[in-house]
């Protein structure tokens, strides 16, 4: 009943530990440790980091790079809202941007190919969700996030946002392709 | 200094009960009970729209529900119930009178009022930000100042709690050390303080910021404040549930704690390193570095993460030798077999141990890794794990607890016992249930073929 | 929208939508038992009352119930489980890292 009642013994703390819990503790400490390399061993040996090279940024700011972007790699348009499909060059910078409640513009890769991609917000925070290959992001306004992606396979793919940002939410799909 | 006192002397448990103080606990696990209630009803709402044949509300509704449901639970029901407990572990357990009785009923006048004005902000209509209420995106100034209300309401409640435990120690109401079950209550105080705190720190200016007094409030600024606070919001709950789980092993068992120094460690441990282990929340976020966010969830969590492991052993462990020393010592798990499965204070508390360990904690560390995490970041793997965490870990443990005090604490006899048998077996299992399909699809041998992870806070899919 | 979502993301939350319905039944049972059993449970004796409280004492000690355990261990059925526990833990921890490195390279 002693977990309702003080300690038996007045110097509780110098009760031996029992041998069942020593040896539990030595074990989940020893799993603790390697949970923990794995995460460090991951960033020397394994491909899929998340990079934190941040910028702070402006809607404005970002959405002249944008542009630029669109301007010079458009290749057609998709839907009845006309966005730009756009074709940028492997190891180029390319950029995505999130409002309420869209994408722009659509990103078409090559498979195997590397880019950085800059996102931001430019309003809520949104976020970026690349479907089916399952990579999911913050994307916090003001702040403009540079990730270096290589896609490992062709065909096409939904950008959905999955941070709650009002009432067109569920709405804010969008495209990209893998060529 | 005179103060009058009436204890009352349970038949049932032993245990002393002080006039005051006992209202104090019955009023806060009412009106816990009340928001669970309220809570539940809106659970309704938010199942049966994101059950996609059903589809049921539409979507300002939805999000306005599934609004309220998230911070009648994870907040109001969960905190009026732990102050609940809070008053039971400094006064029952230790025989004292609550210290400043007319401050307790303070604090629980300001826990109702911020309540109930940040659901009616809700239900207005325009607050509909998630429990998360991520600026820039606003709510109505009440819903802010509701929050800041209970909070301030909770936080008195904490030093009415610490004053209580001063008045038992120089009162000399116990002799030795505080027992088990209120050194985990004290931790659970503790976190509380300083996650109040920290919730006040980013609340205030937001409350600011939406009646125009405040300019700007970073973002990234407030998801890491919030964070603090809404992270350790949930180890309180830990705390609390597993001083619970203690307290029916010794209840239901005589069981007496393996080691009191082994628990008692860990209970430090969650003190120490929770706070910054609140950095798994923002994994998937720019603007930290790559460092900071490997100790936090590391160094720190695994800490938090150790403890829970211990905890997780030491609990059975003491039930399997008090069973062991009643003669169940057949094998491996007579002691298991021979439990009383049919006592719904024990079966709730076991299947809480077991699904908080297996579902919502692996799942949890999982969810924490820096790399791993972004596989379901927003996804709705994330409600999957915390109803196995909050839902059959704490929520059933509560739940479980109400069971024991409804004869000892409110003087009555059960009704419909055999109903309340089969509950926690209904409940808990229910539960892990919807825990598990909302990971489907995530785990990696089934996310392959599945290729699509259904998001968090979605009308749609 | 480019990418059709899986008949089986459909499948799994309508799998929720049950669990759910049917876990909502259960805490209203909760609800039914607590509440009722305040409005209509029989009153149980209350117990003597005085003005003063009597001093709480400590536990009184018990032995070490090492004789109970098998291989020294005083409570090896729990350490079994613990194990389990530890086993689901190891795997499922490595199968999500397998997932992961099958993911885009990003870095």
């Amino acid at each position: 009943m002693s977990a309702i009642l003080p300690p038996a013994e007045r110097l509780w703390y110098k009760h031996p530990i029992d041998r069942v819990e020593g040896t539990w503790i030595v074990i989940a400490l020893t799993w603790c440790l390697i949970m923990f390399g794995m995460m460090v061993g991951w960033h020397i040996w394994g491909n899929q980091n998340l990079s934190t090279e941040t910028y702070r940024t402006t809607p404005e700011q970002f959405v002249v790079k944008v542009q630029d972007m669109v301007d010079k790699y458009t290749v057609r348009t998709e839907t009845d809202q006309e966005i730009p499909v756009v074709a940028p060059p492997p190891g180029s910078d390319i950029y995505l941007l999130a409002r309420l409640w869209s994408f722009w513009p659509i990103l078409e890769l090559e498979n195997g190919k590397t880019y950085r991609l800059h996102m931001t917000s430019m309003d809520f925070n949104h976020g970026f969700s690349l479907q089916p290959a399952n990579i999911n992001i913050q994307m916090v306004p003001g702040f403009e996030h540079v990730v270096t992606i290589t896609p490992n396979q062709s065909g096409p793919y939904s950008v959905v946002c999955n941070e709650f940002c009002g009432i067109g939410h569920h709405q804010m799909v969008s495209r990209l392709y893998v060529k | 200094m005179s103060v009058t006192t009436t204890y009352r002397t349970c038949p049932r448990s032993g245990l002393q009960f002080e006039n005051q103080a006992e209202m104090l606990i019955k009023a806060n696990a009412f009106v816990g009970v009340v928001w669970l209630l309220i809570g539940g009803v809106l659970a309704i709402g938010v199942v049966l729209t994101r059950w996609p044949a059903i589809h049921w509300l539409e979507a300002e509704t939805f999000y306005m529900v599934l609004t309220a449901h998230g911070l009648d639970m994870l907040i109001f029901w969960l905190i009026f119930f732990e102050v609940a407990i809070l008053y039971f572990a400094a006064s029952t357990l230790l025989r004292c009178r609550i210290a400043t009785p007319k401050v307790a009923w303070l604090a629980f006048a300001l826990m109702l009022i911020g309540s109930v004005l940040n659901n009616v902000a809700v239900f207005n209509g325009a607050s509909s930000v998630m429990m998360t209420s991520y600026v820039p995106m606003m709510a109505e100034p009440s819903f802010y100042l509701g929050l800041i209300l209970f909070a301030v309401g909770a936080l008195i409640a904490c030093f009415v709690f610490f004053g209580t435990l001063v008045v038992a120690k120089r009162e000399k109401t116990y002799d030795g050390s505080v027992p088990l079950v209120t050194f985990g209550a004290i931790t659970a105080a503790i976190i509380a303080v300083f996650t109040i705190s920290s919730g006040a720190i980013i609340l205030i200016p937001t409350w600011l910021l939406s009646i125009g007094v405040v300019e700007h409030v970073d973002p990234l600024v407030y998801r890491t404040v919030w964070w603090a606070f809404g992270h350790s919001s949930q180890q309180i709950n830990v705390a609390a549930h597993i001083s619970v789980w203690y307290l029916v092993a010794a209840v239901a068992f005589g069981a007496k704690p393996m080691s009191e120094r082994v628990s008692r460690t860990a209970f430090l441990l969650y003190i120490l390193f929770l706070q910054l282990a609140s950095a798994h929340h923002l994994l998937a976020d720019p603007g930290l570095s790559t460092g900071w966010k490997v100790i936090n969830t590391s160094y720190f969590m695994y800490f938090a993460v150790l403890a829970s492991m211990i905890h997780g052993l030491t609990i059975p462990g003491a039930m399997e030798v008090a069973q062991r020393r009643k003669g169940y010592t057949k094998g491996l798990f007579e002691w298991l077999r021979k439990a009383p499965w049919g006592n719904p204070t024990f079966s709730g508390v076991f299947i809480s141990i077991i699904g908080f360990g297996f579902l919502g904690g692996i799942s949890g560390v999982m969810m924490g890794t820096e790399q791993l995490n972004m596989i379901i970041h927003n996804t709705i793997y994330v409600p999957g794990h915390f109803h196995a965490t909050v839902v059959v870990g704490t929520t059933l443990t509560f739940m479980a607890l109400t069971y024991y005090l409804i004869p000892v604490l409110f003087q009555r006899e059960m009704i419909a016992p055999t109903l309340a048998k089969w509950q926690p077996y209904l409940f808990g299992f229910d539960v892990l249930l919807l825990s598990c399909h909302d990971g489907c699809g995530h785990v990696g041998c089934c996310a392959a073929p599945l290729g699509y992870v259904v998001r968090r806070s979605s009308h749609g899919i | 929208m480019a990418y059709e979502w899986p008949g089986a993301a459909y499948l799994m939350m309508g799998l929720v939508g049950i669990a759910g319905i049917s876990a909502i039944v259960g805490g209203a049972a909760y609800i039914y038992i607590t509440v009722g059993s305040l409005l209509w449970g029989k009153r149980l004796d209350s117990g003597a009352t005085s003005p003063n409280f009597t001093q709480l004492q400590r536990a009184t000690p018990t032995a070490i119930a090492q004789t109970y355990g098998s291989a020294g261990f005083a409570a090896p059925g729990t350490f079994v489980l613990a194990m389990v526990f530890l086993v689901a833990f190891i795997l499922y921890y490595f199968i999500n890292w397998k997932y992961l490195s099958t993911r885009w390279a990003l870095s």
